[in-house]
């Protein structure tokens, strides 16, 4: 099932030539990842430099992703320096046996990461608590400039959706706030398959182009569109 | 370097992802990929942008089109327009009636004689029909006299006056629902009437 969820490509670029995503009727991509592992381990192991930026150059925007997802913005460069520190270290020392589980390793070790941010994190906290009982708590609430700004966001997707037609904002509605299943809304929406994947992707497309143009509009946009993770 | 084969997510994983609902192995296979494909990175960020947009954004939708839709009343809001469509509804059956009733105001009058001498029946007349009454008025006073009708339970429904001559009077009564009535006569400044005689009719 999950070979099926996975799109193959054969490609003969260059390993660090990035291209751009295109949208996914038209297929994705082939991906920049190297494949000769073996050689980028032993780059790296042997402490050469253009294995170290290699290395660091495919796992940097991922790490940072993964992490910010995981524990967010704070002290992200910080955490993603030290993991990148960690994975090094690791292959130096030989804890990486098999060098074609290059990626797998990765993840073990930013899962383990993860995991100690946020062990510390716990500690920290009860640590914090046992000194100064009732003290630490945490305000979550928006100060009134994000408060502000997510309003006037909010207001704008308002008005994109408010734009769109029925359908495309019915299958959005049902797929992504009802959550129902792809077959229950081709069920009752009376599409096929083809017809649902075709209509949701050119519904989000809409959503995003709409989005984007409000947004350009309304003179807030450096506010709100993402440069990268973090 | 050697390039290899090398596979991306689908955008359904890659979504499932994004909305944290892969199981095990799809997690395993997708953070593994993310990890080192930038492109799939990008993809993720654009997804993680459309649901941090689209579901504040319908959430402000519903809320302002739920603000547009005119408040909804309790059924006990409704209860002054229920009673005037009570009213009205009451109104509009008593049409056909009062349509009749004036159709019959319309209509001729219907004579009627009257005696005041015992042992006579009763006259009668149509109900809601006017009447021209012609009184048998032998032995009274040829001058005017006060007139007053009354129900069977001895209401008045109606006064008037009828000037007496040759031993007869007369006068013009509304059309009446049916009953029992009975007409007076009586003479003498107001205040200090004296009856001088009494008929009765049935209205059917």
């Amino acid at each position: 099932m999950l070979a099926t969820q996975m799109k193959r490509y054969d490609s003969q670029e260059d390993p660090n030539t990035q291209t751009a995503p295109s949208s996914p009727e038209k297929g994705v991509p082939p991906t920049s990842a190297p494949s000769n592992w073996a050689v980028l381990v032993a780059q790296v192991r042997a402490g050469q430099d253009e294995g170290m930026e290699s290395l660091y150059r495919l796992f940097s925007r991922g790490i940072r992703y993964y992490l910010c997802r995981q524990l967010g913005p704070q002290e992200l460069e910080d955490k993603v320096h030290d993991t990148f520190l960690i994975v090094v270290n690791a292959i130096k020392r030989g804890d990486l046996r098999e060098p074609e589980r290059l990626m797998g390793f990765v993840r073990t070790v930013v899962r383990r990461q993860v995991a100690a941010y946020i062990e510390q994190a716990v500690h920290t906290r009860r640590d914090q608590a046992d000194l100064e009982s009732g003290a630490s708590v945490a305000d979550r609430t928006q100060n009134p400039e994000q408060a502000a700004i997510l309003r006037q966001k909010s207001s704008l997707m308002r008005s994109v959706l408010e734009s769109m037609s029925d359908r495309d904002r019915e299958i959005l509605k049902r797929f992504y706030i009802d959550e129902q299943s792809q077959e229950d809304i081709c069920r009752e929406m009376a599409l096929t398959e083809t017809q649902f994947r075709l209509l949701k992707s050119r519904a989000k497309t809409k959503f995003g182009e709409l989005g984007r143009k409000r947004l350009a509009s309304s003179g807030v946009f450096p506010v709100f569109m993402r440069a990268n993770s973090g | 370097m050697k390039i290899t084969l090398v596979t991306h997510p689908s955008e359904d994983l890659l979504e499932k992802f994004a909305r944290n609902r892969c199981n095990g192995d799809e997690l395993e296979i997708v953070e593994t990929h993310v990890l080192g494909c930038e492109i799939c990175v990008t993809r993720l960020e654009e997804l993680d942008d459309f649901l941090d947009a689209f579901q504040p954004g319908y959430q402000e939708l519903q809320l302002h089109r739920s603000r547009r839709r005119p408040v909804r009343r309790l059924w006990f809001h409704w209860m002054p327009a229920l009673a005037g469509a009570a009213v009205f509804g009451v109104v509009l059956s008593f049409v056909p009636l009062l349509s009749h009733h004036n159709a019959r105001t319309l209509l001729p009058a219907v004579q009627l004689q009257l005696y005041a001498e015992r042992g006579n029946e009763a006259a009668n007349a149509p109900a809601l029909r006017p009447l021209h009454v012609r009184l048998s008025a032998t032995d009274l006073p040829q001058r005017l006299l006060s007139v007053e009708v009354v129900n069977s339970v001895g209401s008045p429904v109606w006064n008037g006056s009828t000037r007496v001559a040759h031993d007869e009077a007369t006068l013009d009564l509304p059309a009446m629902p049916a009953g029992a009535y009975f007409l007076r006569l009586y003479s003498g400044p107001r205040g200090q009437l004296e009856l001088l005689r009494e008929y009765s009719f049935q209205i059917n």
